[in-house]
């Protein structure tokens, strides 16, 4: 599958990997839009139709991951959001999946580990 | 050796796990840990860094969270991680080093709630200039100094927690 992606998040460095690491698993993106903050994120999304999978990071200044996840799932609710993290604690999890993210992978990660959680993630749209 | 307690030997070593977890998944070049230290240094011509990156911690602890380079390994960081033989723009360097900051920090965050101890991390800030020395430590805080080479070049990380 090639998704079209949107990958937010306010380092431009980790949307640089996080592009570079997609490009190595089975969902290389057909195409790529990026966005600094959930803000700029959200305008992105409401102006691009086509969009299959959303990457969000969770710590951003001005709209915050969980804050753009909760718009989205406002407007949408079959696009695949994965949220990148660098807070493994539970809580934060829970919080997350509740709230309509499909999955979430934790910082470090591998592009094995990427490939695995959005197989898992793309299921519930496949299945 | 002040400073020295129990919780902030077990922040040290979760903060040496982060980085290691880190480098080994991410950014993979040999990393040696060289020592610790509970005090801070009182010669600070020993300790002169270019790019450093912080981190505040607030919740259960309080404190501030620290990872200290010069220029040239902050850029074979920064070249090692998005797999580039050169840097195309140099704040990519400072945008780097701060999200090392970001996942050093969430792994001591993680690995700290394992033990019930939780605290919200702050978005990373990171601070270049040209050789200007590590300053004093919070008041009335506990320190740890983590020192690492790679490459022949320092990387120190500093955590220090206010005393409760």
């Amino acid at each position: 599958m090639n998704p079209n992606v949107l990958v937010v998040d306010d380092s431009g460095v980790m949307r640089k990997l996080v592009i570079r690491t997609l490009n190595e698993t089975a969902y290389k993106p057909a195409k790529i839009l990026e966005a600094g903050d959930g803000a700029e994120g959200l305008t992105v999304f409401q102006n691009e139709s086509g969009i299959d999978l959303i990457l969000s990071d969770w710590n951003m200044p001005n709209m915050d991951g969980l804050t753009f996840v909760k718009k989205i799932r406002e407007q949408d609710k079959d696009v695949v959001i994965l949220m990148i993290t660098t807070e493994g604690t539970m809580g934060k999890m829970e919080e997350a999946l509740e709230i309509g993210v499909d999955n979430y992978v934790v910082k470090p990660f591998k592009a094995d580990d990427l490939e695995r959680k959005l197989k898992r993630a793309f299921a519930r749209v496949e299945g | 050796m002040s400073g020295q307690n129990s919780q902030m030997k077990k922040l040290a070593e979760s903060i040496d796990k982060s980085l290691k977890d880190c480098m080994s998944t991410m950014i993979p070049l040999d990393l040696e840990h060289v020592k610790n230290d509970w005090e801070s240094p009182k010669d600070k011509s020993q300790n002169k860094f270019e790019v450093i990156s912080i981190i505040s911690l607030n919740g259960d602890i309080r404190g501030v969270l620290s990872i200290h380079t010069n220029h040239k390994l902050a850029e074979t960081i920064t070249k090692t991680l998005l797999g580039m033989d050169s840097i195309e723009n140099k704040e990519e360097v400072y945008d780097c080093m701060g999200e090392m900051g970001n996942i050093v920090a969430g792994g001591l965050k993680t690995e700290a709630a394992f033990d019930n101890v939780n605290f919200s991390i702050s978005c990373p800030t990171v601070i270049r200039g040209e050789k200007f020395a590590v300053s004093e430590p919070l008041k009335n805080s506990d320190v740890c100094w983590l020192h690492y080479k790679i490459k022949d070049q320092d990387l120190l990380i500093g955590l220090q927690v206010v005393k409760s």
